[in-house]
């Protein structure tokens, strides 16, 4: 483990964001920084090799999500540096592969499977303790946001991917209930978006990047879910159509009140 | 898988967990219609009682799916062999069934290996080598927690999702190969597991049996059926679950989890 930083001492709550140095993982860290949240984050990257756009005092753990030992390595940082206390947990580190090809190629599969399933239940499962407790008789009630895909009802080209993400699905059904009244559990879809994990992916999508939907608005509105009421949400071209539409009503609603 | 099938002349097929419940019904099936089985599981005492039963033609192969070196030894035997495969039937399972937290990681793991891992990683093995005939099936058993969710169970219900979503994903890319994808979601059937991770006091008799159950989903499989809910009860739930997932999955909590008295992880 590596940090950049100790504890933000001022902070009142604490967030998790997993896959935090890229794409919307990177919009999330910078919401939750800038409105005085203790932010630890993850990713794959050496810490020398972070972008300049993580704020100073986010505190950054390096764990590759494709070996299940770092789970703890993330656990450890959540103690050491929250107390064993988080407000939210945002997973959303994982990785993926498309191939044209009739099989997938097995290192690349088997790195998608452990990274994106087996270590988000991992993680998961040891998170429990962190986001829930009770405290002198007052409970301490987080919120668990898992990522997934608007692909995770099945996608030719990237079939283990998908899976992973319909795991997912299943996972934060289910827990939703289990948890119900001690940590809110939800699961949000991603639509495509402007972040490195195409070319990650062996995916050119230069000609089409700007068909896609930029980090900033996503993270936006994964915020929203998280603080919202809606427990499976999917955040693609459609919610940024209606969102789009509706802000001229909302700019005339406010005008007029 | 139509030729075969249709034909009463047998074809070839791999099934795992073969050794009781719902894939020993499958193997009874097909061998009634006439194929010859690579029969997978764990449980060599079960893999000798189908032998015994059926004689020459069920060809038995003991592994371990939680194992990642019994499911390569099972590729390198499978894919070795010039014959291929007209049906391929992912049927092994096991559950975690309890309070997610409290079931231990090493559990939901293995159930993952096992339930996921395992036949996306044969799969991949078998397109790989070409070892699948064409009009070939692949047969996914998903579960009806797909669509109902199943608290209680979260790590299963993960597992299970998974696999549906990968055999949607191949049916989509196999068709013009000539590959046909089945992923079935049967409801709880009346086998020795199901008992094992009910609820105290569950009604076994309501459940369907193994044997109507592996009918129902290899004719359904046979007739190319995309997916298939096996009897009436298990497709007014996977409707009213895709209708109201939340609802489902609220009634699911109250008639499953809140009566769980017990963790069980096999």
């Amino acid at each position: 483990m590596q940090t950049s930083a100790q504890r933000n001492a001022s902070a009142s709550q604490c967030v998790l964001i997993t896959g935090g140095p890229d794409g919307f993982g990177l919009e999330l860290v910078r919401h939750y920084h800038g409105i005085a949240f203790q932010v630890i984050t993850t990713g794959r990257r050496a810490i020398d090799q972070l972008p300049d756009e993580i704020p100073e005092g986010v505190i950054y753990v390096q764990a590759n999500q494709t070996d299940l030992a770092n789970v703890n390595a993330i656990l450890d940082a959540v103690d050491g540096h929250a107390g064993g206390r988080l407000d939210i947990a945002i997973l959303n580190a994982g990785t993926g592969f498309t191939t044209k090809d009739l099989a997938e190629n097995d290192d690349e599969l088997n790195a998608t499977l452990v990274a994106n399933l087996d270590f988000t239940i991992a993680l998961s499962h040891g998170l429990y303790s962190r986001l829930y407790g009770v405290e002198d008789g007052a409970a301490h009630m987080g919120k668990l946001a898992l990522i997934g895909s608007v692909a995770y009802k099945g996608a030719d080209n990237f079939p283990t991917y998908a899976a992973t993400k319909a795991g997912l699905h299943g996972l934060a059904r289910a827990l939703r209930e289990e948890w119900r009244g001690r940590i809110d559990v939800k699961i949000i879809h991603p639509g495509p978006t402007r972040t490195s994990m195409h070319e990650k992916a062996n995916l050119d999508v230069s000609n089409i990047n700007w068909a896609f939907l930029k980090p900033e608005w996503m993270a936006k509105n994964i915020v929203a879910t998280i603080d919202g009421g809606r427990s499976q949400v999917r955040l693609s071209h459609g919610s940024w159509m209606v969102s789009k539409t509706m802000s001229p009503v909302k700019f005339l609603r406010k005008s007029s009140s | 898988m139509k030729g075969p099938m249709s034909t009463g002349a047998g074809g070839r097929a791999l099934v795992t967990g073969a050794g009781a419940g719902l894939g020993a019904a499958m193997v009874e099936w097909l061998v009634q219609h006439q194929w010859q089985i690579v029969a997978v599981d764990r449980d060599g005492l079960a893999l000798d009682a189908l032998v015994e039963k059926h004689g020459a033609a069920v060809i038995p192969l003991l592994c371990d799916l939680s194992s990642i070196d019994d499911v390569s030894k099972l590729n390198s035997c499978a894919t070795a062999d010039s014959e291929r495969f007209d049906l391929v039937a992912h049927n092994a399972g096991i559950s975690a069934t309890g309070k997610f937290e409290e079931i231990g990681q090493e559990a939901h793991q293995r159930l993952l290996a096992v339930n996921t891992h395992a036949p996306i990683r044969i799969t991949n093995a078998l397109l790989k080598a070409g070892s699948l005939n064409h009009d070939a099936c692949l047969l996914f058993v998903s579960s009806l927690s797909q669509a109902v969710g199943y608290p209680g169970a979260a790590s299963y219900a993960a597992s299970k999702d998974a696999i549906a979503s990968y055999g949607a994903s191949l049916g989509k890319k196999l068709k013009k190969h000539g590959v046909h994808v089945s992923v079935a979601f049967p409801g709880p059937l009346r086998t020795d597991h199901a008992a094992r991770h009910a609820p105290a006091g569950a009604d076994a008799s309501k459940r369907m049996t193994p044997d109507i159950a592996a009918s129902k989903i290899l004719m359904a499989a046979r007739n190319k059926k995309t997916k298939i809910y096996p009897g009436g009860a298990a497709k007014v739930a996977g409707f009213a679950g895709k209708l109201a997932p939340g609802l489902m999955a609220k009634m699911m909590r109250r008639v499953i989890y809140d009566k769980l008295d017990k963790q069980v992880a096999d």
